[in-house]
């Protein structure tokens, strides 16, 4: 007769110790939940920064860019302001 | 005779019964309280799970986060790479006008000077 009552004693203090375990595993993801949510604001943040630097860089680019084909441009025309100086004595002594 | 051996069981039966109604009162009481907590496991268990499924896609949505901004600091970084190469670039243009801008004005003080000679 005693054997049945101990065996459901046994599985309440089973119950109850899974119960603990449960409650104490529940603290632990509220706090995860806490930390999970600061971890998605930053990596956000860090998304939107890095998306920044993109943009940034891509407009140095093409400001080293357009600098580049300036520069470009103008040695372009003063290379033929050379030529044009250095012919036209030569062609004027040869009329 | 007969009126005292039916008294005796009685009695017997009596005590034997109610201890049994005890346990069995007991033991309902226990297994009810049992039920109930089991009952509050579940429902435990069923919040931790709700936790658990809301923090790993929150989890999932960090890791894509993450993944984009280093793809995006790498993109960034290879136009950084190629902004200093246009700058070096842009240095030696700049060196090559000057150099084109001496050779014009050495063209034109030379002419001058000829000019001047033959005045």
């Amino acid at each position: 007769m005693s054997e049945p009552v101990n065996k459901v004693k046994q599985t309440q203090q089973q119950v109850d110790d899974v119960t603990n375990t449960m409650h104490i595993a529940v603290g632990k993801m509220l706090d995860n939940q806490q930390k999970v949510s600061e971890l998605t604001d930053k990596s956000e943040n860090m998304k939107q920064g890095a998306q920044q630097f993109k943009k940034k860089t891509n407009e140095i680019k093409r400001l080293m860019w357009c600098r580049n084909i300036k520069l470009t441009l103008i040695i372009i025309a003063v290379v033929v302001l050379l030529l044009v100086v250095i012919i036209v004595p030569i062609v004027l002594k040869f009329t | 005779m007969s009126y005292v051996p039916l008294k005796q069981p009685l009695l017997e039966d009596d005590g034997s019964f109610d201890y049994e109604e005890t346990l069995l009162s007991e033991r309902n009481e226990q297994a009810k309280h049992l039920a109930q907590d089991i009952y509050h496991l579940k429902g435990a268990m069923d919040d931790l799970k709700m936790m658990v499924d809301e923090q790993g896609e929150m989890l999932v949505q960090a890791d894509n986060n993450v993944t984009t901004a280093d793809l995006e600091i790498e993109y960034g970084v290879e136009e950084l790479e190629k902004a200093y190469v246009y700058k070096s670039r842009s240095k030696k243009r700049i060196i090559i006008l000057v150099v084109v801008i001496l050779l014009i004005l050495a063209v034109v003080i030379g002419a001058s000077i000829k000019f001047f000679v033959k005045k």
